[in-house]
């Protein structure tokens, strides 16, 4: 089971945080800097999977990172996910991202929270990997858009007291 | 953080002139309304701050305005969606943004679309399963599953998901709903409620047999994402241990196929390779069901071995598949030659250069050593250098690697690296680990105590925080297992005692080392007071009372140093005097820096202690003389009748009791004492010889193993490879060297493990062999030698007189051959076959020649040779071993005594026996004379004339190539298998 999902840059600034596994938010903050502190430091040419964070399940833990240019996408998971799964499961999330603000950039992460995590709830949910087939899940996203659309929810401020 | 600032304001322009239309990437205009210039002004704002605190005071400035904004009744659900994703990024940051949670819930109550969408997702991010509010949400989630609207129905489903966990009464509304929803026509929907489900039954496994029936649809479901979902809850239910459905493991091995062979559309294809994931999850349902079921393996071989042979990709997610199903072939029902074709992949992994694979290799080899352990040796050299790596990840996962695969003969070896590893800064969990590991590593192989000791004391050497809790008690379990000897005076203490009272003194002379150092050592030291005589009494004290005095020891600790104190008075070690003054200053200081909180319990235990100094009650263990004791305790007979005619319960024996008693470990010293006068008188009429031959076995056993050394498959670069290389190249080539012999100690027992193997037949065929070949290179070595004595028979008296002391000790050549072999005494105790075939053909010589003095003296030669020829090989530890082992008999029988070879006919033949089949392809002359030396039993004259004549044969031949060819012969089966460690070394060394 997927614990967590962190995104943050080279310098610890978060850019997304998601846990699928409650923790109290001071906690969720320490599990971020503690991670950002494990992953910082190693070198890029060194496996994608740390052993050794303390704050999330002791010894059935494990951190499976990326590096991307600005942005460290780290899953913690347990023992039960396959690490070479995991390691392409997020290339699958960064490649989704990529396609759908085209070159995706740190500032994406934030300006589109909304949307990242839509994204995000079609690749895992709760903790469980849903889909994994990329463009499966743009078509979702776009048939989403679309719907939306059709159903006219594109001018809401209609509804709205205007 | 400036850079991003920059980055920020760059990109400011662009965002803002794109504004309400959207940037071009950009296909879902609303969003990008929603999320329109106010909330890109707020971000920008908060990332242009300089400082913590400047941030702060923004974000909390601006909470406070969103608040008052929520709170307003005018505003409106667009409104709000950007408020709340100003509240999510406050919180990403670490900002309490609980006013919220009730509007998130309000706007996906009361949204529609769009906003409803953002509610939720604002909702699931920041609300969690126990929180108060969420279960608001509930109705809007039951509403919204009802909802004929697909993406309501999604989000609604994900919001369960996250939501809905432990609360039994909302469950049983829910799970209907979701139910329903696996019949969903789109696949959209029936993919999250099967993700429900799985979660479902992950976090309640009670409700596993109730959802049994949807679960099984979901297997067969047309589309392949919810089809693997159903996977997955299959894979989940055979986990949690429940009946699975009959026909799962040809269901999940048709899909499999079916995924192999690529009847899917190629849009589920990753990298080229179709469904991954879905081919990860069936291997590990297959690893289930396949466990101990050979009719559920055996259907899967085929299609395993198919797997196997089809990756060949680059992508590394072909390697994903490929460890999994590398691990399945571990699990099921082993299968001999997967198991190779497997040992051959996790080697492509292994030696792979991407740091990811090593990874994953050493975790694959981790699985496959505990099924084939013969399999590790094709890879022992790129283990060795795994163990130096400078990832930690990857040095972690080779330390369980380690541990899985330690035995007897490499235990000690793999306990000394694992304690290298606790060296290096790690994290206390781990810590604790690894220490619980080398612990059970020492209790489970533990050779003496000493060794098992050692490690301890290393271990303790200084403070750590992550010792196992139980380490202590663990440790004097072990440790009274070795002290637990017969006590008699006559005989000497066994040397094992001797040196763990030895350690202990020394432990203690340590400043810092840790309280559970302090502890153990002061038991043994109690334990074993009466070897202590020799000490002067103030320096015994003056130990004690230093580490008694160290202010970081807590009062438990000290109790144990004063029970130590105790007992070596009562034992009589130190005089009362000493131990007056010593306890009075011990009182002095510990009131002294004791006065925040006194100390009672250990103030009376010092002034026990004082007391007892003024009348000292010594027991001497071993001069008690039991006859004079009273051991019926007739003399409290009537004491007993006045109570029990009382009020007083009679007594019920300990056993008995309800809640035994736990005794103190403080007290141990005493009841030790107490008790050890009728031990030690007990057990003085037995015969005590388990203690001294239990040493001496431990030394036999050694050398036996280390004479296996060469066979072990180790095999030196050839060397004159070695010599064409330069200086540079050497000094690499003694590192090389170096990892051989570390790769060596530390595979040593995996041939004799592969030996017994029942699986391979032609293996086994071979390894049978061994034993009666081994009797007699050894044999024929020693008769060849006999020879060669009796020659040398008239040297100088002195010698004979050497040999003869040689004779008298036979332990300690072996044991002067075992300490030259200190760096590679791991692999001493490799095989328990040859033990046996050395002390068999030792008695083979005693029987052979036991009359006559000559012959005996014939032995010793050998065995001076033996520790000769290591000598000559300079050290090198290993060939010296090799040569050794390998050396051929010369048969040169010539000047063998007629009168003996009468008497040993018998052992002739017996000893033949097994050259016979071997030897028979060989070349003609020797096979001839070897034969024919077979029937010797029949015919004693014609045996003469045989051994002769092999003898001239022998003789004719040049000394070195008879011994190339009997080598040829005899070791030819080691070649074959060393072929491949040979090729592989030699591309090393080049």
């Amino acid at each position: 089971m997927i614990k967590a999902i962190l995104v943050f840059n080279n310098h610890g600034k978060p850019r997304l945080s998601k846990f699928y596994q409650y923790f109290p938010e001071d906690l969720q903050q320490q599990i971020i800097r503690e991670t950002f502190h494990l992953v910082s430091k190693r070198d890029d040419n060194v496996c994608n999977f740390l052993e050794g964070g303390t704050l999330i399940g002791g010894s059935d833990y494990k951190i499976i990172y990326r590096h991307y240019a600005t942005l460290f996408f780290v899953f913690c998971v347990d023992s039960s996910e396959s690490e070479l799964g995991i390691l392409d499961l997020i290339q699958v999330f960064v490649e989704t991202l990529d396609k759908c603000f085209e070159n995706v950039c740190e500032l994406d992460l934030i300006f589109h929270v909304d949307k990242v995590h839509n994204i995000l709830s079609e690749l895992v949910m709760g903790g469980m990997v849903l889909e994994t087939n990329m463009s499966e899940i743009l078509t979702r996203i776009e048939e989403q858009s679309k719907l939306e659309k059709s159903e006219g929810f594109g001018p809401w401020n209609l509804k709205s007291k205007g | 953080m400036s850079d991003i600032i920059e980055k920020t304001l760059a990109s400011l322009p662009k965002l803002f002139s794109d504004g309400p239309r959207g940037s071009p990437g950009e296909k879902t205009m609303p969003q990008k309304k929603i999320m329109g210039r106010a909330f890109q002004g707020f971000l920008c704002s908060v990332s242009r701050c300089r400082s913590l605190t400047e941030e702060k005071t923004y974000i909390t400035h601006e909470l406070k305005q969103i608040q008052e904004s929520l709170n307003r009744t005018d505003v409106s659900q667009g409104t709000v969606g950007e408020l709340l994703f100003r509240l999510i990024y406050c919180h990403l940051l670490g900002y309490d943004v609980s006013f919220g949670f009730i509007h998130t819930i309000k706007l996906a109550q009361q949204g529609t679309g769009l906003e409803k969408r953002m509610g939720y997702i604002a909702a699931i991010l920041l609300l969690h399963q126990d929180h108060e509010l969420s279960l608001l949400l509930m109705n809007t989630i039951q509403k919204d599953l009802q909802s004929t609207n697909i993406l309501d129905n999604c989000i609604a489903l994900s919001a369960v998901c996250h939501l809905v966990q432990s609360d039994v009464g909302v469950i049983s509304m829910m799970l209907p709903l979701v139910q329903k929803k696996l019949q969903h026509p789109r696949e959209l929907v029936r993919m999250r409620a099967a993700c429900y489900i799985l979660r479902f039954i992950r976090l309640t496994p009670s409700y596993q047999r109730h959802l049994q029936e949807n679960c099984r649809k979901l297997l067969y479901d047309k589309d392949p994402g919810v089809m693997s979902i159903g996977v997955k809850i299959q894979l989940q239910l055979l986990k949690s241990g429940l009946q699975s459905i009959e026909t799962l493991t040809s269901d999940l091995c048709s899909i499999l196929q079916q995924i192999m062979n690529r009847s899917l559309p190629s849009s589920f294809e990753y990298h080229g390779i179709p469904l991954p994931w879905l081919q990860i999850d069936i291997l590990r349902a297959l690893a289930c069901l396949g466990r101990e079921n050979k009719k559920n393996s055996e259907s899967m071989y085929p299609l395993l071995r198919d797997l196997l042979d089809k990756f060949n990709t680059k992508a590394r997610m072909s390697y994903a598949v490929m460890y999994e199903c590398i691990v399945t072939i571990t699990r099921i029902v082993p299968h001999r030659a997967l198991l190779t074709e497997a040992s051959v992949r996790v080697k492509r992994f292994i030696g792979s250069t991407s740091y990811v694979l090593k990874y994953i290799g050493v975790k694959a080899l981790t699985h496959l050593i505990a099924v084939s352990p013969e399999s590790i040796t094709d890879c022992q050299m790129i283990v060795v250098e795994l163990l130096e790596d400078p990832d930690p990840a990857i040095q972690s996962k080779t330390v369980d690697l380690l541990f899985s695969m330690a035995n007897e003969s490499n235990v000690k070896v793999v306990c000394s690296k694992l304690i290298e590893h606790l060296a290096r800064p790690r994290k206390d969990f781990s810590e604790s680990e690894l220490i619980d590991r080398i612990l059970t590593l020492t209790e489970k192989y533990s050779l003496d105590g000493v060794w098992g000791y050692d490690m301890v004391l290393t271990i303790l050497r200084e403070e750590r925080s992550g010792l196992p809790r139980d380490m202590v008690d663990r440790v004097l379990n072990q440790l009274s297992q070795v002290l637990n000897y017969p006590r008699d005076t006559s005989r000497q203490v066994p040397e094992a005692v001797q040196s763990l009272v030895k350690k202990s003194v020394q432990g203690l002379f340590q400043e810092n080392c840790s309280k559970e150092l302090v502890k153990i050592a002061s038991w043994v030291l109690s334990e074993c007071s009466f070897l202590l005589k020799n000490m002067p009494d103030d320096k015994v004290m003056s130990l004690l009372q230093k580490q008694f005095l160290r202010e970081s020891l807590d009062t438990l600790t000290r109790l144990w140093i004063l029970s130590c104190v105790t007992s070596l008075l009562c034992g009589g070690i130190v005089q009362p005097g000493v131990v007056t003054k010593a306890v009075r200053d011990m009182r002095d200081r510990c009131v002294s820096f004791c006065d925040t909180t006194q100390d009672y319990t250990l103030l009376q235990k010092l002034l026990e202690c004082e007391r007892l100094c003024a009348q000292p009650l010594t027991v001497d263990p071993q001069g008690l003389d039991l006859t004079q004791f009273d051991f019926t305790l007739s003399y409290l007979d009537d004491f007993v009748c006045d109570s029990l005619e009382g009020e007083t319960k009679p007594y019920i024996h300990k056993n008995l009791r309800m809640s035994p008693l736990k005794v103190d470990p403080l007290f141990s010293g005493f009841a030790e004492n107490a008790g050890s006068g009728s031990v030690a008188s007990d057990s003085s009429g037995k015969p005590t010889k388990s203690a001294t031959s239990d040493s001496k076995n431990v030394d036999l056993k050694l050398e036996g193993v280390s004479r296996v050394w060469g066979e072990e498959g180790f095999l030196e670069p050839d060397p004159s490879v070695v010599d064409s290389h330069n200086a540079e190249s050497d000094q690499k080539q003694r590192e090389l060297e170096k990892k051989q012999e570390l790769a060596a100690a530390l595979f040593s027992g995996f041939h004799s493990q592969s030996k017994s193997d029942a699986q391979d037949k032609e293996w086994k065929d071979l390894w049978s062999e061994d034993v009666p070949l081994n009797l007699n290179s050894t044999s024929l070595d020693w008769r060849a030698l006999s020879a060669e004595e009796s020659e040398r028979k008239g040297s100088s008296p002195e010698e004979m007189d050497r040999q003869e002391a040689d004779r008298q000790d036979p332990g300690s050549v072996l044991l002067d051959l075992s300490d030259q072999e200190k760096s590679t005494e791991g692999v001493l105790s490799q095989d328990p076959l040859s033990v046996d075939d050395t002390e068999h053909v030792q008695q083979g010589h005693e029987q052979s020649c036991g009359e006559s003095q000559d012959s005996k003296t014939t032995t010793h030669q050998h065995e001076q040779s033996v520790g000769l020829s290591v000598n000559q090989e300079g050290g090198g530890g290993i060939q010296g071993m090799n040569y050794l082992s390998r050396e051929p008999p010369p048969l040169s029988f010539e000047s063998f005594p007629e009168d003996r070879i009468q008497d040993s006919s018998e052992q002739f033949s017996g000893l033949y026996d097994g050259v016979e089949e071997e030897e028979e392809d060989d070349s003609e002359s020797q096979g001839d004379s070897v034969y024919s030396l077979s029937q010797l039993d029949l015919d004693t004259v014609r045996v003469r004339g045989e051994v002769r004549g092999s003898g001239a044969v022998c003789d004719s031949d040049s000394d070195g190539g008879s011994r190339q060819g009997s080598e040829l012969s005899l070791y030819s089966q080691y070649q074959v298998l060393e072929d491949s460690h040979d090729s592989e070394h030699n591309e090393k060394v080049s």
